[in-house]
């Protein structure tokens, strides 16, 4: 070797090796790394118990590392500087820990959601050194915590937020909150507050290497949804005490027929304004497995699953063969029995008239044809003559009965979050309301400390009176007014005509997986009741709803109609004041029976302000029904019925 | 030895966990390597992060290679590459310890080594990555192309280079000295 060389190998410094607590350190980081590789998504053999290693802290590390983002390097510089090492911070996993690992996958396997992991930064407000921070040598920590945003690359404007809602609102909420630092620690609002970025692995380490240098600031693992505001995405949450690492919530869930109803439902929506929102529901009559759920707000994949479990409102005329049935079941009204519809029906002991839509009068109709043509004026009488005594009945008579018989007005125990129990008009849930009523114009009770809405200047619009009428019986009657029914709900009570009596449990998720592939259990609940139904009643209902989607003058015939398999289906349009003026949502259920096809369904929708139900949710249920049967949506086909 | 560096990092790619042996054989090299060119001081992060890196590029690692050494010491040395504040602190003090040992020892080959030292800070870092590799850490012109992903030729020409580079320094510092004595 050459000279120069020579003596440059005498100068090569002599260096101590590492101690065995910057090798500790050096692995613990490393080992966290590797857990998370094994717990991540897809490694074949996830642990079960996660192993706890001891965290490091590191010593100072001032400079910038070459690899770590240079945003970084900004907080590092702004933050560490001037910092003494310290080796007592306290290991800690944040609760977000308890957040599950798993994925949920459609019927066909595909991957609907799951959850991997990220990292988030964590500022715990309690956990910052009180008093003048600047005597710490650190920022206010309004400031360290905009400079940590920028250096992860999450923006600290309200308008450019595009993140999270979680961190949307700790950006902004903090910078004002956490100046307050010690207000919050009396009222704690923001105890531990998120900032969730998908920050690198090394970012991550790094950051956890300074953690001792930052004061309640805390690196912490989460889990990030993979996929947003698919169908089942709630069922991670819901099965959790189950799951383990890397286990698998299998759903009935078919992905195409799922995005054929997202689409047909967006397409609805935009084709009959002012509709803002709606939901679909597709399910197994027989088993109550839900192979397509979703709703729509604004247009937009929004909500997920949500308005389909948790929307609840009126359903229009889809009501009516409860309604049908409550009255035959009851002897209030025979199956073969003829009623004239001239086309309007005073209300007795009322000056109140109702008139079918279109002031259309369909003459002699019997159930059948009553249901075929949608004949309000029909149910109108059959909601009077069903009317029980508020005295000696408060929860309702065979109206009601039969309703919740049918599950309306409660939860149908769906395997979602979030579900919506609705509610059953009845003399005893109308006190209430205008008990509710009261608090609100007096301004007590839950609305304490709000404004008063005197009577005298239109009260709140609650309920104006505790007194059950008879009004009241026919608005329930035909699923006006109070019903509160959710999708969902309207589907199981469907499921109940198609199955002939059976109210089925809803359900998404059909089984659980364990990572290895085992199957823990399987999920087919049972159905909650049978109904026992006079089969001639229920037959007549049946026929009633297989003429109005194929006979003509059928509410849905002209959708409906020319579909190969039969369907059994009725519209509804529900009428609900909002903002003072009158706005029609659409509806529309049906099912193909198992008596008809060894793929037997039942479909539910509604377009929010969608206007008649023939017009705007038939044709989202047709393509649903399409795509189910024969594997296409088909020609968008949309009807002209104007029936409520 | 059981196994195999590649073995184990090829290992670990299913089975994560099994990266803590290259770790093991590796950290007091890779930390040495760090702390000759940075102080012990940012060596210990610095070290922490090489393996860090080196598990998330893992999957990247060539197989037929040998030991795991040099591709973590090309991790470490692009580590360097923000660092050279500290490199330069470090050889500046490597240059005081030189010049304090050459004055005791009074002449000798350590009238060399302090310019020899300075020398290094002018050096291009593509240049002085190569000869630190080479003469420090004993890695071949095959292993510092692995090193560092460049072709062998490469290393030769920037080795070339660094060494004219510092032949030149040493004659002037000899020219300089004697300018001093007379």
């Amino acid at each position: 070797m050459s000279d120069e060389l020579e003596y440059l190998r005498t100068i090569r410094p002599t260096v101590p090796p590492p101690s065995d607590e910057v090798r500790r350190q050096a692995l613990a980081v490393l080992g966290q790394l590797m857990d998370d590789a094994a717990a991540g998504p897809g490694a074949a053999s996830a642990p079960r118990g996660r192993r706890r290693r001891p965290r490091p802290s590191f010593g100072v590390a001032m400079s910038a590392l070459a690899t770590v983002g240079a945003c970084l390097i900004a907080v590092a510089a702004v933050v560490l500087l001037h910092h003494g090492p310290s080796r007592h911070a306290s290991a800690r996993r944040s609760a977000a820990g308890t957040i599950i690992l798993g994925r949920i996958v459609s019927s066909t396997g595909s991957l609907l959601a799951g959850y991997s992991p990220a990292y988030a930064v964590e500022l715990v407000a309690r956990r910052m050194p009180a008093g003048d921070l600047t005597r710490h040598g650190l920022e206010a920590p309004a400031a360290l915590y905009v400079r940590l945003a920028r250096a992860l690359g999450v923006s600290t404007h309200r308008s450019t937020c595009q993140i999270d809602p979680v961190a949307r609102l700790v950006l902004e909420e903090i910078p004002c909150q956490v100046v307050r630092q010690r207000a919050i620690q009396a009222r704690q609002p923001y105890a531990n507050a998120l900032l969730q970025t998908r920050v690198s692995a090394r970012t991550r380490s790094y950051l956890l290497a300074q953690r001792a240098e930052l004061p309640g600031v805390e690196v912490v693992r989460v889990y990030r949804r993979t996929a947003a505001d698919v169908p089942g995405s709630g069922l991670l949450k819901q099965y959790a005490p189950e799951l383990g690492a890397g286990d698998t919530v299998r759903t009935a869930i078919h992905p195409r027929l799922q995005r054929v109803g997202e689409r047909a439902l967006a397409r609805a929506i935009t084709a009959n304004p002012p509709a803002d929102g709606g939901a679909f529901v597709a399910m197994d009559p027989e088993t109550g497995a839900i192979v397509a759920i979703g709703s729509l707000s604004r247009g937009h994949v929004a909500a997920g699953t949500d308005r389909a479990v948790a929307l609840a409102g009126p359903v229009g005329t889809t009501f009516a063969p409860i309604t049908a049935l409550a009255a035959m079941q009851s002897g209030t009204w025979h199956v073969d029995q003829s009623y004239d519809d001239t086309g309007q029906f005073c209300v007795p002991g009322s000056t109140r008239c109702l008139y079918n839509s279109g002031h259309a009068a369909y003459d002699v109709v019997n159930m059948v044809h009553a249901l075929q043509v949608s004949d309000d004026v029909f149910f109108d009488n059959l909601g009077a003559l069903l009317n029980a005594n508020p005295l000696s009945h408060p929860t309702g008579g065979a109206l009601q009965h039969w309703a919740r018989a049918f599950g309306l007005g409660q939860p149908t125990g769906i395997d979602l979050p979030g579900e919506a129990a609705g509610t059953l008009p009845s003399p005893a849930q109308l006190e209430q309301l205008y008990r509710e009523e009261l608090e609100c114009e007096h301004a007590t009770g839950p609305y304490a400390g709000g404004e008063k809405h005197p009577a005298s200047q239109g009260g709140c619009g609650i309920a104006p009176t505790p007194d059950w009428t008879v009004g009241n019986n026919i608005d329930t009657a035909v699923g006006q007014g109070d019903d509160q029914v959710t999708p969902v709900q309207l589907a199981v009570a469907y499921g109940a005509l198609a199955n002939r009596g059976s109210l089925v449990t809803p359900h998404v998720a059909t089984a659980i997986d364990r990572h290895d592939g085992t199957v823990l259990r399987q999920i087919q609940p049972a159905p909650r009741r049978h109904l026992a139904l006079d089969p001639a009643d229920l037959n007549a209902v049946r026929a009633g709803l297989r003429a109005a989607a194929s006979q003509p003058g059928g509410t849905s015939t002209d959708v409906m109609g020319s579909f190969p398999e039969p369907v059994y289906g009725k519209t509804g349009t529900a009428q609900s004041i909002s903002n003072g003026a009158l706005t029609d949502s659409a509806w529309y259920a049906c099912f193909v029976p198992a008596s008809a096809t060894n793929r037997p369904i039942v479909v539910v929708v509604t377009v929010e302000k969608g206007g008649f139900g023939d017009v705007a949710a038939a044709p989202v249920a047709r393509e649903i029904l399409s795509q189910w049967f024969f594997g296409r949506p088909g020609r968008w086909t949309t009807g002209t019925s104007t029936t409520l | 030895m059981p196994w195999s560096d590649a073995e184990a990092i090829t290992a670990s790619l299913s089975r994560p966990e099994l990266f803590a042996d290259v770790f093991r054989r590796h950290f007091d090299a890779v930390h040495a390597y760090l702390a000759r060119r940075t102080g012990a001081g940012r060596a210990d992060d610095l070290a922490a992060n090489v393996f860090v890196i080196a598990f998330e590029r893992r999957g990247s690692f060539r197989a037929d290679a040998d030991s795991a050494r040099p591709w973590l010491l090309g991790i470490a040395t692009n580590a360097l590459r923000n660092e050279w504040r500290s490199e330069r602190r470090a050889l500046e003090l490597l240059t005081e310890l030189r010049l304090a040992a050459g004055s005791s020892e009074a002449g000798g080959a350590s009238d060399r080594e302090a310019p020899l030292a300075a020398a290094l800070t002018e050096l291009s870092p593509d240049q002085r990555d190569v000869l630190l590799l080479h003469v420090w850490e004993d890695l071949s012109y095959d292993d510092i192309a692995q090193a560092l992903e460049i072709p062998i030729g490469t290393v030769r020409s920037r080795l070339a280079r660094a060494r004219e580079r510092l032949r030149s320094t040493l004659a002037e510092g000899a020219v300089s000295e004697q300018e001093v004595e007379r």
